[in-house]
């Protein structure tokens, strides 16, 4: 429950029993939202406002608050060290079977808090037939007939979309006007679980 | 120390009750309600014995794309998860919840026990997930599972990155595609590599393996 | 979409404030649909609630809170876990409530400020509320009323729970000014209520 702060008293109380009810969750409303979100480019450039950081603390730091930034320096530092030793190492990016990757997208932020083990790679699907409409399920999307879209490249029968996907093996299969259809280019995937052939990529570092 | 524990607790709690919220939510309206209560049942198994449970919400949402039936749906949690526990086993110890589903692939494609605890001795502290991936797609192509192994296996101990696994399932593929065997097409690209990468047990090896300077088919000791 | 199932657990309604699961907040930086609705669906009922006492027209709040999400879903990336999810959400959050506000006095083209009592009063769109809807009517009139700048931090502190040192972050004022903006709502509701209110 909420803290009760001070005592504004048993009228107040009473009204706050009012006020701190939830409505009902709106399933159409959310579904609205997420749609709307996905529709902008959550990579572009932040919206010039004050949302993304909060006024200056004007608070002197804790203890605990100096112990916990420090550390989170020490980690951010250390990470940042094996992430660059690591992409010294590396070779070519390879990512099996597809069209090349479309420029690899790590938002900074993220680079410095994940390891690199952990950091999705950023993967184009590549689909050339005729269509209306070209989705992308997979296991690392839900298998959601809603959730990716492919976008046709004006002029011609290719479409794309580029998911960021964690390393390893994964599962996929494009639906082409809500027909199951397997990736021509990649790997067929057998379905022991349910019969229905999918195809395959490997997903390494970029 | 314990007042840490305390808080991470009081917080971790309400977040795993989001997160069992949110698996539940994301199965609505895609199962009938006998196959949810079947699947949330799996879920909640899979939960008490520290499973991930991503893999499992993930096997029924394709189920239920793909159209299957209940049943069949039902069927295919129950064996993932019995998947997932023999792989985080064989994974361990405390393998991460990306690995683990690796394993249970290739458990599912006939990869054994023994492989991936092999794989885990190579590479002890980094993801199996390209490597087990790649063990997968060999075998589904038809290489031996032993020789599948065996390759991946020797691989890691000589300091392969994922990348280089990559390419070579990629150029196997395309050597079956035209023609060759799988068998031949895994032999002729390790003759490639075998100049690329260094003998077993050379110092150095990224991958940290314990290996033994004993070549090709050289046993790496168990760290 | 109901979020509560037999199979688990079922959270107290009114939790206290649980923190999002950082993971959740990773994957959705990185544009995982998925996750991003999971964030919606767990905050949505709360940034209903708040906008529905900020707003001069309750019925802006669906939009209102689309626009909210829309704009964490673009922030997102560059998102930094040194706040609280939470509040950072509300800050966005206020941020439109105060901007559809601005642009919903504009419309009715008034110049008596913040004292002018909604003209909605959403009291029956909650089916699972269990209230006396003459009174809760009249609380959200008696909300309605009371300017917006102290009304916000009374809901921030009385309703959404966070504490002034939160708020402070949140809004960028001072506590003690905080402090005093809260009483003074409270106080309002107080007297306003009273002639209705019956023990």
């Amino acid at each position: 429950m909420t803290e009760r702060r001070g005592d504004p008293g048993p009228i107040v109380d009473r009204a706050l029993e009012t006020l701190r009810e939830l409505p009902a969750i709106d399933s159409v409303v959310v579904a609205r939202i997420v749609a709307a979100a996905a529709r902008t480019r959550a990579l572009d450039a932040a919206p010039n406002d004050d949302d993304l950081l909060p006024p200056p603390a004007q608070l002197r730091p804790t203890r605990w608050r100096l112990a916990a930034a420090a550390a989170a320096i020490v980690i951010t530092i250390g990470g940042m060290l094996l992430w660059r030793a690591q992409r010294r190492a590396d070779g070519d990016l390879a990512s099996s079977g597809n069209a090349p990757v479309s420029t690899p997208y790590v938002p900074a932020t993220q680079a410095r808090t994940m390891t690199p083990d952990a950091l999705p790679v950023p993967t184009q699907f590549v689909f050339d037939g005729r269509a209306r409409h070209v989705v992308l399920v997979g296991d690392f999307n839900n298998w959601d007939e809603h959730a990716t879209p492919l976008e046709r490249e004006p002029g011609s029968s290719l479409w794309s979309v580029t998911v960021p996907i964690q390393r390893g093996r994964h599962i996929y299969a494009f639906l082409v006007d809500s027909v199951w259809t397997v990736d021509k280019r990649a790997p067929v995937a057998r379905d022991p679980d349910f019969g229905v052939t999918g195809s395959v990529i490997l997903v390494g570092r970029p | 120390m314990m007042r840490a524990l305390i808080v991470f607790a009081v917080v971790a709690l309400p977040a795993t009750l989001v997160a069992q919220e949110t698996r539940s939510a994301r199965l609505e309206g895609k199962l009938d309600g006998e196959t949810q209560a079947a699947v949330l049942r799996t879920l909640d198994s899979a939960r008490t014995r520290g499973l991930p449970l991503e893999p499992l919400v993930d096997k029924a949402l394709e189920g239920a794309t793909k159209r299957a039936a209940g049943a069949r749906i039902e069927a295919a949690v129950s064996m993932l998860m019995r998947r997932l526990e023999a792989a985080r086993d064989a994974l361990a110890p405390n393998p991460g919840p990306r690995d683990i589903a690796a394993g249970a692939d290739a458990l599912a494609y006939g990869a054994t026990r023994e492989a991936l605890v092999t794989m885990r001795a190579i590479r002890p502290n980094e993801s199996l997930a390209v490597p087990l991936g790649v063990l997968t797609q060999l075998v589904a192509s038809g290489v031996p599972v032993a020789r599948a192994t065996r390759v991946v296996a020797d691989l890691l101990r000589r300091g392969a990155r994922d990348e280089q696994l990559i390419a070579l399932n990629n150029d196997v593929r395309t050597f079956v595609a035209a023609g060759a065997s799988p068998q031949a097409a895994l032999d002729v690209r390790m003759r490639g590599l075998n100049a690329v990468l260094p003998p077993g047990g050379a110092p150095g090896v990224v991958t940290g393996a314990n290996a033994s300077p004993t070549g090709l088919s050289g046993t790496g000791k168990k760290p | 979409m109901t979020h509560v199932l037999s199979a688990f657990p079922v959270p107290d309604p009114e939790p206290a404030r649980p923190v999002v699961d950082s993971t959740l907040i990773s994957r959705a930086k990185l544009g995982d649909i998925q996750a991003f609705e999971a964030i919606v669906a767990r905050y949505f009922t709360r940034c209903m609630r708040f906008a529905h006492g900020m707003l001069r027209d309750a019925a802006d709040a669906d939009d209102v809170v689309q626009e909210t999400f829309v704009r964490l879903y673009r922030a997102l990336p560059r998102y930094e876990e040194r706040q609280r999810f939470d509040s950072w959400l509300f800050r966005i959050l206020g941020n439109c409530c105060r901007t559809a506000n601005l642009l919903q006095q504009r419309r009715e083209s008034l110049d008596t400020g913040d004292d002018r009592a909604l003209l909605s009063v959403p009291s029956t769109d909650r089916p699972d509320a269990a209230f006396d809807q003459e009174w809760g009517d009249e609380v959200r009139r008696a909300l309605a009323e009371v300017p917006e700048y102290n009304r916000e931090i009374f809901l921030l502190h009385y309703v959404e729970g966070f504490s002034y040192e939160e708020i402070e972050r949140i809004t960028g004022v001072r506590q003690s000014a905080l402090k005093m903006r809260a009483k003074r709502a409270s106080d309002y509701l107080r007297t306003r209520l009273a002639g209705v209110h019956r023990d």
